[in-house]
């Protein structure tokens, strides 16, 4: 009996917490899904957690307390910090700390910590929003910045049932880089605004020389990769809010041969495998390859690495489709709050005040990104007088969101994972993949 | 301390309450950090993401339309095959050969064991960037000096598993050697003479008398390198991504839950797979429990 009575109790221990989780938990609020990790799996490499927040009151004149502030780009940490110091001095009883979290391991954090230990103040991506939304985790900021000030898309993301569950930050788009030296080595001239996709393999292919590469076209890159040559074909993938997808229309499969063909007929483009080693930005940055599409999130990096290198490079405007479209892909992150958050009065006025011009100049001067506020992108441009950065901002005007919807998580995995798949093949029957690719979107878009 | 004074039901009781006391820390860990969320898990496996009924369906779903499970399966069980056997045998070699007085063991010793002390992380930067680089990396050049074309280490499929079982074993070995050291150490020496005076010889000392008197640290080291083999995670998400053309062959089952749970965000799904590699562990372990009265001699 002695013996027994302690093993029964562990299996009815079990039994309960296996039983707990049943439909109680389809509450909006209280659902644990993504947190617990099971017993028998290693602990992925977790970075810091971000901080329980103590419970301090605030008081009605002047605040005070404690939030934490969560995000993950380490390059954007001087400018965060900026902001910080910008609020808590006009703020003195606010205390704001930083949890910076490399993206790899970001939403995992912050999905676990979705049971206790939320940030008060964090990045939100288009990807992930509408998951957050749904579980209710954000604060309602509408009203706490002036709509009018930022450009429509953004805003129209993370709008959730008639709210604006986010305070625009900023903008990316993706536009041409180019190795100047390698393209006088060469003989090239330099992309301009008249290019199109002819004109980039023609300068590719006299670029492609030795261990040299004209242009990288990873198979693994959506945003930055073949996402562009889709849109500018004039094909789509997901529209949101739509159970169709758009993988077999003519015009995406035609954009998508092209990203291939790079690769497997032009071969001006490192192979698939070779990008297993080294990824196109460790090509570009040692100097071996010539072109790549590149998110502006990655300009400073870029000159840093450039400059180390000793050679010179620059920024052009997205070549033209086949039948003269241009597009290039933006996206935009908004500063969130937890809607369960202790210090409700703190946040609310934080990200106020990240919603103001100031605090766009102030992010913007940092380098960290573009700021979405009007007319502040020249803040961040001065950063980078070498390089012709301006060309991010122009090109919003024909700029298209990166595709999102509920289930972008699941389907958007599954995409990059089967686009990289076709690349098995020596000569991909790419209509047939983009079949089956559409096949498992659907399935997920119908579930939404 | 009054035991003597106390009568004997009251000495067991408070004997009990002493040992419930210093053994409840852990009891109470093991309850709150592993029973409980397995549990939980298990409730999670069986809970459909979407709309929230309890079922079945995410395990219908993964044996019937998943397409990466079979696969999983099948490099999991691949690289159990390769690193158990030779990690296993490996490691005792080495700690026979380290259980001489030799001059500068405790040197080898450290040497061996200090792949443990170092993040997987870094030994997988190293590994991929120094060793296994197809041009620049070490191993591919050291073999071209002798005239041989190194394979594609990292981005060939057909070896990634094998590569990723090298590091594996270099990793793991050290710790098997500890505790085989240990196990040896436990052997006494009148056997080794008993065995030189008949004229043994040392294959044959290894073999009738190592080996027996071995037996049970052995079975240890072989259940945990087993279940540490099936729970494989950090060196395939470290040498392969997801749009690497060598995913297929390098995910392994925990590497597939990672990218079902904290990738495609259904924590749902990914329990699913966690619990059905508890069964496999169980399996693989209960077996080797089955097998041991066979081989495994335990000294009286």
């Amino acid at each position: 009996m002695r013996k027994t009575f302690p093993a029964l109790l562990l299996v009815f221990l079990m039994i309960f917490s296996t039983v707990a989780l049943f439909p109680g938990c389809a509450a909006p609020v209280a659902e644990p899904a993504e947190t617990q990790a099971p017993a028998a799996a290693p602990e992925p490499a977790q970075t810091t957690a971000p901080a329980e927040t103590p419970a301090a009151a605030p008081t009605p004149e002047g605040l005070s307390g404690e939030i934490t502030f969560a995000f993950w780009d380490a390059n954007q940490q001087d400018g965060m910090q900026a902001l910080v110091d910008a609020f808590t001095a006009k703020n003195p009883g606010v205390k704001i700390s930083l949890s910076v979290t490399p993206w790899n391991q970001y939403w995992q954090v912050l999905g676990a910590a979705a049971e206790g230990g939320m940030p008060d103040v964090f990045w939100m991506h288009s990807n992930n929003f509408v998951d957050f939304a749904k579980k209710d985790l954000l604060m309602d900021c509408t009203g706490l910045y002036d709509k009018s000030m930022f450009p429509e898309g953004i805003s129209q993301v993370f709008q959730w049932e008639g709210k604006q569950l986010g305070v625009p930050k900023d903008f990316d788009t993706i536009a041409l880089v180019y190795n100047k030296d390698l393209f006088d080595a060469a003989g090239v001239k330099y992309p301009d605004d008249t290019w199109n996709w002819d004109s980039l393999v023609d300068a590719a292919k006299k670029l492609t020389k030795g261990d040299v590469y004209g242009f990288g076209a990873n198979a693994g890159e959506d945003q930055s990769g073949y996402l562009l040559p889709i849109y500018q074909a004039g094909g789509y993938t997901v529209k949101f809010g739509e159970k169709k997808s758009g993988y077999t229309d003519p015009k995406s499969i035609e954009g998508m041969q092209f990203w291939v063909d790079l690769q497997k007929k032009y071969k001006v483009s490192p192979t698939q495998e070779q990008f297993s080693e080294m990824t196109q930005h460790d090509y570009f940055k040692s100097g071996k390859l010539a072109m790549t599409f590149l998110g502006s999130w990655e300009i400073k990096g870029y000159i840093d690495a450039m400059k180390t290198l000793g050679q010179r490079f620059d920024v052009a405007v997205m070549p033209m489709g086949p039948t003269g479209i241009r597009a290039t892909i933006y996206n935009g992150l908004t500063y969130a709050g937890y809607k369960g958050t202790k210090q409700p009065e703190i946040v609310k006025s934080f990200l106020t005040f990240l919603g103001t011009k100031e605090a766009a100049e102030i992010m913007g001067k940092s380098g960290a990104a573009i700021p979405a506020y009007q007319d502040t992108q020249d803040s961040w441009y001065n950063n980078f007088p070498e390089v012709n950065v301006k060309v991010y901002a122009d090109m919003i005007s024909y700029g298209v969101q990166y595709p999102f919807s509920k289930t972008k998580a699941e389907w958007g995995t599954e995409e990059k994972s089967m686009v990289a798949e076709m690349y098995n093949e020596k000569s991909p029957d790419v209509a047939a993949e983009m079949a089956k690719i559409a096949q498992v979107v659907e399935g997920y878009l119908a579930q939404e | 301390m009054q035991t003597k004074a106390l009568p004997r039901k009251r000495r067991i009781k408070s004997n009990w309450a002493w040992a419930l006391l210093f053994v409840a820390p852990s009891i109470i860990g093991l309850i709150v950090l592993n029973i409980v969320p397995f549990g939980e898990s298990i409730g999670l496996s069986l809970t459909d993401k979407q709309t929230g009924a309890v079922g079945v369906s995410n395990y219908v779903r993964l044996f019937t339309s998943d397409k990466y499970f079979w696969q999983s399966n099948v490099n999991t069980f691949l690289f159990t095959v390769l690193t158990v056997p030779v990690g296993v045998f490996l490691a005792l070699v080495l700690a026979v050969l380290l259980n001489r007085k030799l001059r500068g063991r405790s040197i080898y010793r450290a040497i061996f064991f200090l792949p443990l002390v170092c993040a997987p992380s870094a030994i997988a930067m190293v590994w991929r960037w120094g060793v296994f680089n197809s041009k620049t990396g070490a191993l591919n050049q050291l073999l071209s000096l002798v005239g041989i074309q190194g394979p594609a280490w990292i981005s060939d499929p057909h070896v990634i598993m094998f590569t990723i079982a090298i590091v594996a074993v270099w990793a793991s070995v050290g710790y098997d050697i500890v505790l085989l050291l240990a196990g040896l150490q436990n052997i006494s020496k009148t056997y080794y003479e008993a065995a030189l005076i008949d004229g043994a010889g040392p294959w044959q000392r290894f073999r009738y008398i190592t080996v027996p008197l071995i037996s049970p640290t052995l079975f240890f080291v072989l259940i945990m390198r087993t279940m540490n083999a099936i729970r494989q995670f950090d060196l395939s998400f470290m040498f392969s991504q997801d749009t690497d053309l060598t995913f297929r062959s390098a995910q392994t089952l925990l590497y597939q839950f990672y990218r079902e749970t904290f990738m495609k965000l259904n924590a749902n799904y990914g329990s699913a797979i966690v619990v059905w590699t508890v069964v496999i562990v169980l399996i693989f372990t209960a077996v080797q429990f089955l097998l041991e009265k066979k081989w495994v001699h335990y000294d009286q």
